[in-house]
Order: structure tokens, then C-alpha cells, then sequence
């Protein structure tokens, strides 16, 4: 059985204990005025020892200390670490879930759920690297109220995400678990891009050719269906004046391919082309196929066919929450301030029943005067 | 038995000493001050208007002729009273209680009362502040208000002390009396022991009332305290822890005061204000009868 404060700053509280004393001594600086006949037979006492001497009442003085004394602790949030306490403890688990968010982890909703339902604390970690949210999430359990202690990173655990070293890297104190999802169908469709040529009448149908062939068709425009739009010009049309400036990387990857052409940007989404070749030209059917290749991501090819790591390996990495062990009880949720607080209030009112008690002997001596007088 | 606190809140100070007066007699077989009587002159024949009282039937029976006793003195004796109205004799230990002058006033009046009432003449000084007061002793009831108007009329005040207008009384006591003093005796010892020497050395009858409350004796306070000299206005700070040295040196104080009162032919009466007046007033014609 352990006593731990966990916030070991309110004892500053206990300073206050000075109050009470200081209150005391000050007070008796102002003694009580008696008018006396005479003071042939009074002998003086040093002031300064009357004040020191003055504490008259030690109960009453040790009552008012204990209440700063009680709320000093109370403030310090104090913890009992009892076997039952312990126990209670080691019987909950804080799990904090690491999900990989990236495109080809699959869906790890009903995962989430299950591990959420399971703990008694816990928390989402939503990383496109797995190696940053387990370091996220160690970080996490350390500010934990007491519990078994435990990382679960919910992926499809394609090669390179996690390695060795990062599970090292996990303290002995958390285990650690990993859930694999089924990974998501790598997405195959065309690029959403409407590319728009603009040539001279008599050279409009070719054009339209070369965009029918690349699999575009030559409608007008639908800026809300589409993320991203290009505009070819073609010789014989005028572009316009000033071409603005490439703003976003897949406007550099289009450029990139298109070395013959001078390019501009509209705004983010918008791009503009200005090929000094008429639509007639090979020019355009090469730029169009150009631009579309260089806005299939790279990636996606690659993800049709991902290695993921074996379930064996992760088995083998996988520890389960140690017992708390040498937990102490830091950020324990619940702590036993109440007590303290209780017993200030129990000794406020010693302390009232006290003071009266000495009024009302104070006042049964001038009764008990005026009796002996009558 | 009349409570002191009782006595302060009666504004007829004849009133007070008569009832004073008439608790503490009942039931005395002689009175306390039988031995003052003047001395025997002559006779002269009566005339009308003459107290039947002092007519000799004895000779008249002898000599069928009514004659009239003459004294040396109107009166049988003159008593003088010496009232220390000194600010500390304002004292008092609780707020409605009367303080050491109403209670010496008190005892004093029914003194007075009972002196006149035996034809005794009685006179009055006031000392302890600069207006000194005399009333000269006379007998009569005419005097004895007078007295008595004058003792209501005393505020504890000042802080003269009272020998020098005790022994100004006892100049102009022209034949031997009684000097009753009433005082708390917080002034210097020895001039007030010289002159009360010296009353008892005249032939005076001298009796000192000491007055003191409980409270001086017993000094019953807590705590500290800060004291406030009634006369002087000076001021103490002491602390309860005091209280064995204050009450061992007070009672030095009463028992040298007895000492060398009785020593010196006084007759010392310690009062203590919360003793009903009349249990005082008893206890002093007492010890007088015997």
C-alpha cells in the first residue's frame, strides 16, 4: 500500500498554515482595554513576549491548522494505492488504436469499434504512417490513468509500414497488437480531367477527333463533375494574353510532358496549354494522350498488386498488456481528495464548536462574577 | 440582605441609609455608640419649650421644682466624615454594578443616619480633586440632609490625594470626634498614615474604611490585557501570567494597610464591594458593641 500525491504543488497550500498563527498574534497585539483603579500593582509585561507567548488555546489553534493542513492535501490530490485499487486497475485496458489511413487500407470502421468496445479507455490515431502513430500513441497511454496498457494498429500492413524497429521502439510496459484489413481495390478508372481544344473553325472537327480517340468527348465543359480542366490552344486561336503561373503539382506533371507547349494556369484547378502547331498537327493527339498519362498517379500502378507483410511475422511481434506492474498510480482518474476535503469540513466545524465552547465559558465566568456579586 | 447593585439604582440616599440603617440595628441591644455622651454642665430652672427629656424628675421629686439638664455640647459627639471621590473610586467590575464611591456613599449615609438619629452631629469632606468640599459637623436633620445631598452630589473625579484635606478636617474639629475615612488608599502611603496618626493621637475616634472590589483582590482576568490607570490615564500592558505577582503584592498592600492602622489606634474595616452593605454596616456596629 502506496500514499502518492499527484499533485504534489498544492502542498504550497501548507504555507497558509502560517495564517492561523499569524491571525492569532495579530490579534493579540490588540489586547483588551481594562480601566483599573490603579496600576500600582499591575506589572508590565514586554509586549513582544505577550505576543509570543499568546497562543492561549492549543486545540483550537491545532484545529485551525489542521483544516489548511486538510485542504493543503486535499489540493494535492492524494492517492491510497490499496491491493483492491490495484487490482481494480489491472482488470481495465487503455488501448490506443492506431488506423492507417492510407488509400489501400480498406475499411477499419468495424475494427475501430470493436477495439473501442473492448477498452476502458481509448483513443483514434488516424496516420498515413504507422511507425508516427505508434510513437502518437505511446505518447498517449503515458498520460493514461492507470490500465493495462496496449497499441492496436488496425492496417493492411503492406510491406514497409511497420518494421521491426518501431515495435521495439514500443515500451515493454504496452503491448501491442496488430489487426489486418482486407486492403481496398486499387481504383482503375480514368483520370477526371476535361481537356477542352480550342482550334480555327475548319480545323474544330479534327480536333474533336483527337479527343474522341483519347476517350474524351468534345461536350462542353462540366467544371463541377471534374477536379481538374485543361485548355489546349492550337495555332490559329488566340490564348489568352497573359498565361498565370503553374499553381498545383499535377499542373508541373502535366508541363512536364509537354516540353514543345507553353503552359499557364487559370487557377488550381484550371490549366492552360498553347501549342504553336495547327490541330491538324500530331501535336495535338500527343499532347492529349500527355496530359492524360501524367494525371494517372504513379501509385496506382504500383498498388494493383501490394506486398503485404506475413500474419506470421505479425504474430510475432504481437505482445499482449502486460499486467500494471509498478504502476504507481500517476493520472489516476479517481484519487481520494474527497476525504481530505470531508475532513476539513468535519474540523470547520470542530473548530466552530470549539469557539463557541470558549464563548460560552467566557461568558459563564462574567455571569458567574455577576453572581457572586448579587 | 441589600445587593449593592440594588442600593446604586435608589436615587433617596436617606431613604437608603434608613433602610440600611434599620437592617443592620434590628436586633442590636445597645447602641454601638452609647459611650458619646457630652459631659453634665449644670441645671437651670425649665422654661417652655425645653425637651421634656432632659428634665431631672428625680430632683423634682426631691424638690417639687422642675429643672432642665444643660450639657457642655448642643450634641453628643462630632462625627466627620472623609470621602475619597478620587477617579479610581469610579471603579466598578461590571457595567450596571455601582462602583467603590456608590458603595462608600451608601455606607457612609447610613452612618451618617444613624448618628444623626442618635443627635450626634455630623460633617462632611470631600476630597480627591481640587474643589475640595466641607461641611462643617452639626447636628440635626437640617444637617444631615445637607450631608446627604452633598455625599449624592460626589462624581469620582481627580486625583488628589486625600490627606491633606483629612488633615484639614481634624484642624477644625474642635473637640474630639469621630473620623470616618472612606478611601481606596491608591495614593502615597505615608502621608495618609502620618495624618491618620495623628487624628488617633488627637483622641479621635478614627476609623478607616478601606474600600476594594473583588476584582483588585483577586485580580481574575485572561488573556492579555491592557490596563488603564483610572487617575492618570496611563496605560499597561499586561498579561494574566502576572496575576500570582499582582495578587501577592496586593495583599502585602491590605495587610500593611492593617497593620499600621491598628498600630497606630485606627480602626481598620476592609470593604469589599460585593458584601451587601448592611452585612458590612452589622459586622463594623458589632465589633463597636463589644
Amino acid at each position: 500500500m502506496r500514499f502518492i500525491l499527484l499533485h504534489p504543488a498544492g502542498l504550497a497550500v501548507l504555507a497558509a498554515l502560517v495564517a492561523p498563527i499569524l491571525v492569532h498574534l495579530l490579534l493579540r497585539r490588540r489586547a483588551r482595554r481594562v480601566p483599573f483603579p490603579s496600576l500600582r500593582f499591575v506589572r508590565p509585561a514586554n509586549a513582544a513576549a505577550v505576543r509570543l507567548r499568546a497562543i492561549t488555546d492549543w486545540p483550537l489553534l491545532m484545529v485551525r491548522c489542521a483544516i489548511v493542513a486538510a485542504a493543503a492535501l486535499a489540493l494535492a490530490r492524494p492517492l491510497l494505492v490499496t491491493p483492491a485499487r490495484r487490482a481494480a486497475w489491472d482488470a481495465r485496458t487503455a488501448r490506443a488504436i492506431v488506423v492507417d489511413v492510407t488509400p489501400t487500407a480498406g475499411d477499419p470502421s468495424a475494427a475501430v469499434a470493436e477495439e473501442r468496445h473492448g477498452a476502458f479507455n481509448s483513443t483514434i490515431i488516424r496516420s498515413t504512417a504507422i511507425d508516427a502513430g505508434i510513437a502518437e500513441a505511446v505518447a498517449w497511454l503515458d498520460t493514461a490513468p492507470p490500465a493495462r496498457r496496449e497499441v492496436v494498429v488496425i492496417s493492411d500492413f503492406q510491406l514497409g509500414t511497420v518494421d521491426r524497429l518501431t515495435v521495439d521502439c514500443v515500451p515493454e510496459s504496452v503491448g501491442v497488437r496488430f489487426r489486418q484489413t482486407t486492403p481496398a481495390a486499387p481504383s482503375l478508372a480514368e483520370p477526371a480531367v476535361q481537356i477542352n481544344v480550342h482550334a480555327p473553325v475548319p480545323e474544330r472537327a479534327v480536333a474533336d477527333a483527337a479527343l474522341r480517340a483519347a476517350g474524351q468527348e468534345s461536350a462542353a465543359p462540366d467544371r463541377g463533375a471534374h477536379r481538374r480542366a485543361v485548355a489546349i490552344y492550337t495555332r490559329g486561336v488566340r490564348p489568352p494574353e497573359e498565361l498565370g503561373r503553374l499553381r498545383a503539382p499535377w499542373m508541373a506533371a502535366v508541363a512536364a510532358g509537354l516540353p514543345n507547349a507553353r503552359t499557364g494556369a487559370i487557377d488550381e484547378r484550371s490549366m492552360l496549354v498553347v501549342l504553336d502547331t495547327p490541330a491538324s498537327s500530331f501535336e495535338l493527339p500527343r499532347a492529349i494522350r500527355s496530359i492524360r498519362r501524367a494525371l494517372l498517379a504513379p501509385t496506382a500502378w504500383r498498388e494493383l498488386e501490394p506486398e503485404r507483410l506475413p500474419s506470421a511475422t505479425l504474430a510475432a511481434w504481437s505482445r499482449p498488456a502486460p499486467p500494471i506492474g509498478g504502476v504507481d498510480g500517476e493520472n489516476a482518474d479517481r484519487d481520494d481528495r474527497r476525504w481530505f476535503w470531508l475532513a476539513a469540513l468535519a474540523f470547520i466545524g470542530l473548530e466552530t464548536w470549539l469557539r463557541r465552547r470558549v464563548d460560552a465559558r467566557t461568558s459563564e465566568v462574567s455571569a458567574g462574577e455577576t453572581v457572586r456579586a448579587a | 440582605m441589600i445587593d449593592p447593585s440594588v442600593l446604586t439604582r435608589i436615587a433617596d440616599l436617606e431613604l437608603i441609609a434608613r433602610v440600611v440603617v434599620e437592617g443592620a440595628v434590628a436586633g442590636l441591644h445597645r447602641s454601638p455608640f452609647h459611650g458619646y455622651s457630652a459631659e453634665f454642665s449644670q441645671y437651670r430652672p425649665y422654661r417652655p419649650g425645653d425637651d421634656l427629656k432632659y428634665v431631672d424628675w428625680k430632683l423634682f421629686a426631691r424638690t417639687d421644682r422642675v429643672y432642665t439638664k444643660q450639657f457642655l455640647e448642643t450634641t453628643n459627639v462630632a462625627a466627620h466624615i472623609v470621602m475619597d471621590r478620587s477617579a479610581s473610586m469610579g471603579f466598578r467590575e461590571r457595567e450596571s454594578g455601582p462602583s467603590k464611591l456608590d458603595y462608600a456613599r451608601v455606607l457612609a449615609a447610613a452612618l451618617a443616619y444613624l448618628i444623626a438619629r442618635q443627635g450626634d452631629a455630623v460633617g462632611w469632606t470631600a476630597c480627591g480633586d481640587e474643589r475640595g468640599e466641607y461641611l462643617p459637623p452639626r447636628g440635626g436633620q437640617a444637617q444631615l440632609r445637607a450631608v446627604l445631598a452633598a455625599m449624592a452630589r460626589a462624581t469620582p473625579e481627580g486625583r488628589e490625594p486625600i490627606a491633606p484635606g483629612l488633615a484639614r478636617a481634624v484642624e477644625r474639629m474642635k473637640t474630639r470626634g469621630m473620623i470616618l475615612v472612606f478611601t481606596d488608599l491608591y495614593e502615597p502611603d505615608e502621608a495618609l498614615a502620618v495624618e491618620l496618626r495623628r487624628a488617633a493621637r488627637i483622641g479621635h475616634d478614627t476609623v478607616l474604611f478601606h474600600l476594594v472590589t473583588r476584582s483588585e483582590i483577586e485580580f481574575p482576568y485572561e488573556g492579555d490585557l491592557e490596563f488603564v490607570d483610572l487617575e492618570t490615564g496611563g496605560r499597561v500592558l499586561a498579561a494574566a501570567t502576572g496575576a500570582a505577582d499582582y495578587r501577592r503584592a496586593v495583599a502585602d498592600h491590605l495587610e500593611r494597610w492593617r497593620h499600621r492602622a491598628t498600630g497606630d489606634g485606627v480602626e481598620y474595616v476592609r470593604v469589599i464591594t460585593d458584601i451587601p452593605v448592611d452585612s458590612v454596616l452589622r459586622a463594623h456596629l458589632l465589633r463597636r458593641a463589644h
